[in-house]
């Protein structure tokens, strides 16, 4: 669906690596995938399992040392940030491609009040007078929905609520309308009302200024609303990676299968008990032999262990890291999710 | 389980908690932040009670009144039929024995200088329990919980959040108490973990006969853990009844945009639902100042003038078997 569009990021083969006291922590492992022009794509996992350091990656936030990117490409419009000069750097971050993080209060600054914060951005990244850009933040207050813009522009980050912090984050990181907008855990410190009026407000400013969306996310009911591809992280790499439907419906990876599972639903009372994985994602100081999955996995066989798995093309734009996943009947162990949803 | 005619095991009455709101060099009190509003709910020994709502919508601050964290401004609270609203000192530490709490934290609830064993047996010792039949008592409990004995010499920093989360779990059971507050319990934790601290409180309960009041802000675990919900907003409950005629059939315009707005794991679904979401305009109103009448008619899609006038009561409607606090119940 999105194939036609230009591709804006390919991630190839990023390996972020942290050196600590207790070892090298391979937090990113080798993680690779394409965004284009005006898709939204979810990166889904629990903490530990890469998913934010591969944001931060992309936009040369790794703090080093520790940190490291030991190899791989990021490849915007087609030229390396990796290997960019800081001030090419400077154009493409905050410019082309902003970030929304998951706590506004710490993101804003204090003292300065929020039409401040957004004029700085504006005119960091574009040439404009003071009052155009003033003009500039105030209509952006509005896109994103904060009442009365133009006397709450002057206000500081305190006087406004949660929502509306998470609000002015998004109306600054629109500003300078990037071509691709990273939302690392948007709504996980707001409320589930306030988070329903914060999604809204990404979704729709973003499809009106034509922004990609990289999503990234524990929540596979926000993912399952608002993203047209989704990426699952384990361990610092991709297990299984498909187009929205795919995954939800005709899951391939044991992973996929244990997190589907192990989540309630409202919409369901009573379900029985609930289906846990059982023990703890991985030490990533010390990752476990073969596949990093394997000593949580209920389908797990002597040959797990051997070597990590590929990630394997099961389907038209779907991948999968298992090695059973050929055996004939393995897939019917897929929980089936919803009533209409019996594979075709 | 439900049954009108047992004593309850927990009754709450009118309870209310402002607190003061204060300014300047000599603290002139400006105001009261009305953090719990009236009160009033009912918890039947076996069942599991929801409380759901909100930052700021007074949830937490019950349970912490209930158990004596904090004493409340007015209202009364009973335990087993005994007036407990104003024990202190030497009864409040026997009545802890029977009430205890599961914190949301378990990086923060736990002393980190302690070790688990230490940890798990120190609310025995201050029962004035023997520390030779504590000990033992550890030992039940860590295996109870999911944890292995060897764990007991270690100390928190060594666990995942799951696991100390068991600990926690196990320190709330160690004097065998009757009524458990659980603030949050799972939402620290990985959806993969949750699940398996959900099914411990459940195998809990059925072992060991317990009373849970379950506090959270993530509907779906609440549906599916409770037996009871009660929907607060605001300092008040606004409706309240089993979690079939709550959820299925939510009366209170809050409870509806609150369940509305729940994102389900499911795309052709959850993309039908975002069409219909009820997606509520402008924040929660101030506590300190809240709104007259009902506390929701500021974002209320059905408010007219008798709901700024009047405040309704936390009643039965016609056509309705639970209660709402609503001029216009659906």
């Amino acid at each position: 669906m999105t194939s036609t569009n230009e591709l804006l990021l390919s991630v190839r083969d990023l390996r972020t690596y942290f050196h600590t006291d207790e070892g090298v922590v391979k937090a990113v492992d080798g993680v690779s995938f394409d965004i284009h022009a005006g898709e939204v794509l979810g990166i889904v996992g629990e903490s530990g399992s890469g998913k934010s350091v591969t944001a931060m990656s992309i936009l040369g936030l790794i703090a080093i040392p520790p940190g490291k990117i030991e190899s791989g490409q990021i490849l915007w419009k087609g030229r390396d940030l990796l290997t960019m000069s800081d001030k090419e750097l400077r154009t493409v971050r905050g410019g082309e491609i902003a970030m929304i993080f998951q706590d506004p209060m710490s993101s804003l600054n204090p003292v300065y009040t929020i039409g401040n914060q957004i004029e700085e951005m504006i005119r960091a990244h574009q040439t404009m007078s003071k009052k155009a850009a003033r003009t500039k933040a105030i209509e952006m207050l509005g896109l994103v929905g904060i009442p009365r813009p133009a006397e709450r522009v002057d206000d500081y980050p305190h006087q406004f609520s949660g929502g509306m912090r998470q609000r002015a984050m998004i109306a600054m990181a629109l500003a300078c309308e990037p071509e691709l907008l990273i939302c690392d855990e948007p709504t996980t410190a707001l409320d589930v009302t306030v988070q329903a009026q914060v999604l809204e407000v990404i979704e729709n400013s973003a499809s009106q200024l034509g922004a990609a969306i990289l999503l990234i996310t524990h929540d596979l009911g926000v993912v399952a609303g608002m993203t047209d591809r989704v990426m699952v992280m384990y361990g610092g790499q991709v297990v299984e990676k498909a187009e929205v439907e795919d995954l939800y419906y005709q899951p391939r990876m044991p992973y996929t299968w244990g997190l589907l599972e192990s989540i309630p639903r409202v919409d369901q009372l009573g379900g029985g008990r609930l289906h846990p994985i059982p023990g703890a994602p991985p030490l990533m100081s010390r990752p476990p032999a073969g596949c990093r999955f394997s000593p949580r996995c209920v389908h797990v066989q002597e040959k797990c262990s051997a070597a990590v798995p590929e990630l394997i093309s099961v389907g038209p734009n779907h991948e999968a890291r298992c090695i059973r996943i050929n055996e004939p009947g393995f897939s019917s162990n897929a929980p089936t999710i919803g009533t209409a949803s019996s594979p075709q | 389980m439900n049954d009108s005619r047992a004593v309850p095991l927990l009754e709450v009455r009118n309870l209310v908690k402002h607190f003061p709101v204060q300014r300047g060099l000599l603290k002139r009190t400006v105001g009261q932040v009305k953090a719990v509003d009236d009160v009033s709910y009912s918890v039947f020994k076996g069942e599991t009670f929801g409380l759901v709502g909100e930052s700021g919508c007074g949830k937490s601050t019950t349970a912490r009144l209930v158990l004596k964290l904090m004493r409340a401004t007015s209202g009364q609270i009973f335990f087993a039929g005994t007036d407990i609203t104003n024990l202190d000192g030497e009864s409040v530490r026997k009545l802890r024995a029977e009430m205890q709490i599961v914190f949301q934290d378990p990086y923060a609830s736990l002393n980190p200088r302690m070790t688990i064993r230490q940890i798990i047996a120190e609310p025995m010792l201050v029962q004035g329990i023997d520390k030779v039949a504590a000990d033992k008592r550890v030992d039940d409990l860590l295996v109870t919980c999911g944890l292995a004995l060897e764990h007991g010499s270690r100390y928190p920093h060594e666990f995942s959040g799951g696991q100390r989360q068991r600990v926690g779990v196990a320190r709330a059971l160690a004097n065998k108490p009757k009524l458990i507050f659980l603030d949050e319990p799972v939402s620290a934790l990985d959806v993969s973990i949750q699940a398996q601290i959900v099914n411990l409180l459940e195998d809990l309960q059925a072992e060991l006969g317990l009373t849970y009041v379950f506090i959270a802000h993530d509907l779906s675990v609440v549906a599916h853990i409770s037996d009871r919900i009660g929907v607060m907003y605001l300092g008040k409950i606004v409706e309240m009844g089993t979690r079939e005629e709550v959820f299925n059939h939510p009366s209170h315009p809050y409870t509806k945009a609150l369940l509305s707005a729940v994102p389900l794991p499911d795309p052709r679904l959850e993309r039908e639902r975002k069409r219909d979401r009820i997606v509520l305009q402008g924040d929660i109103p101030s506590p300190a100042d809240p709104p007259s009448g009902c506390r929701f008619r500021t974002r209320c899609w059905k408010a007219e003038d008798v709901c700024a006038a009047a405040e309704p009561p936390l009643e039965v409607p016609v056509g309705l078997t639970h209660k709402v606090a609503c001029h216009f119940p659906e």
